[in-house]
């Protein structure tokens, strides 16, 4: 029982640390191009 | 508890303790984030010798974590690489599925050899090696070439597996092929997985080749295809490691390793985005070549 939640959470956390980066980043990365928008103008 | 934290988070002694050596680990994550990002490989076969000759991780744990930390930054990178239209789904799905059935006789494979060459396992993973060189080696060699086809060209050349006539057959629509044989995918992906079982390596940087090669995948779908079969051989070996006790995975590594490493994978894809492919490809070789350089590393301390 103990092996199977420890490869559960071996799984899940990277997994979901991948899906809450893809908003995380998005967000920053149209940030910069806003900021850098701003500079050029 | 205690048990299920010791298998979570092993204990191990390193050169650096505290913030210096976590920072350490996100630096690693991030330059090997770029790598993932940019040839859709996992990575392993830098971050684990990287990761035991500079902090001193010992290689158990070190092969472990980096499959957990693979794990992650495979997934944002699939996720991205599939908003980008990178990515042939169906082809990753029959392939992983392919390469899964492939390793596990690999594995098996190779007990089944060491034991009709007399039981001498160590030689037998010296000769395995030598001969994941070569492929290596030939792999750079033509991934290197020029593509005979141009990549924005709607007309391609018809594959093998298009030509294929026994059993079913997919289409793929982003790289413009009708008819690939699904049982040519399925082999093509159990072949690199067998590979990967027999040679004792994690073989995510075998893919990329094996699409652009094999499949016919023009370099920016076989990037991110490759990524998703990384994702998936990743997380099997995980549950093939923790369930049969084989390996040794921390995930305080893994977590310090993936703090910027998703950071990496991201710069990786729009640096992949810009590149031709037929630069993408000569680049991978250089990669390729890298690899190669790593295991004749391993290969030669192996006999001192």
């Amino acid at each position: 029982m103990v092996k199977y939640a420890a490869v559960s959470v071996l799984v899940l956390i990277p997994v979901l640390w991948g899906i809450l980066m893809v908003p995380v980043l998005d967000f920053f990365e149209k940030k910069i191009f806003l900021l850098s928008q701003k500079r050029n103008s | 508890m205690s048990d299920f934290f010791q298998l979570i988070s092993p204990e191990f002694s390193s050169y650096l303790t505290g913030p210096l050596f976590f920072i350490s680990l996100a630096g690693l994550g991030f330059v090997i984030g770029i790598l993932a990002g940019v040839f859709g490989v996992g990575g392993g076969f830098l971050l684990v010798p990287l990761m035991n000759i500079l902090l001193g991780i010992p290689i158990e744990i070190a092969a472990g974590s980096a499959t957990c930390y693979i794990i992650g930054t495979s997934t944002t990178g699939v996720i991205k690489h599939y908003h980008k239209g990178n990515m042939e789904i169906k082809a990753a799905l029959y392939i992983s599925l392919g390469s899964i059935f492939g390793a596990v006789s690999g594995d098996i494979l190779q007990d089944f050899l060491v034991f009709l060459s007399g039981g001498n396992r160590i030689l037998f993973e010296q000769i395995m090696q030598g001969v994941f060189i070569l492929l290596l080696v030939l792999i750079a060699w033509v991934m290197s070439r020029k593509s005979s086809y141009d990549e924005k060209s709607d007309i391609r050349p018809v594959t093998f597996l298009q030509k294929m006539k026994f059993g079913p057959d997919t289409d793929l629509p982003l790289s413009k092929q009708i008819g690939v044989n699904i049982i040519g995918l399925f082999g093509i992906g159990f072949s690199g997985g067998l590979l990967t079982g027999l040679m004792g390596v994690s073989g995510g940087v075998l893919f990329m080749p094996i699409l652009v090669l094999g499949v016919g995948l023009a370099p920016h779908l076989a990037v991110g295809t490759s990524l998703a079969v990384v994702l998936i051989g990743s997380i099997s070996a995980i549950i093939k490691k923790g369930l049969s006790g084989g390996g040794k995975v921390s995930l305080p590594i893994a977590v310090a390793l993936l703090a910027a490493g998703a950071v990496g994978v991201r710069i990786g894809i729009s640096i992949s985005h810009k590149l031709h492919g037929d630069k993408l490809k000569k680049y991978f070789s250089i990669i390729v070549l890298l690899a190669a350089v790593m295991v004749t590393v391993k290969l030669i301390t192996s006999f001192t």
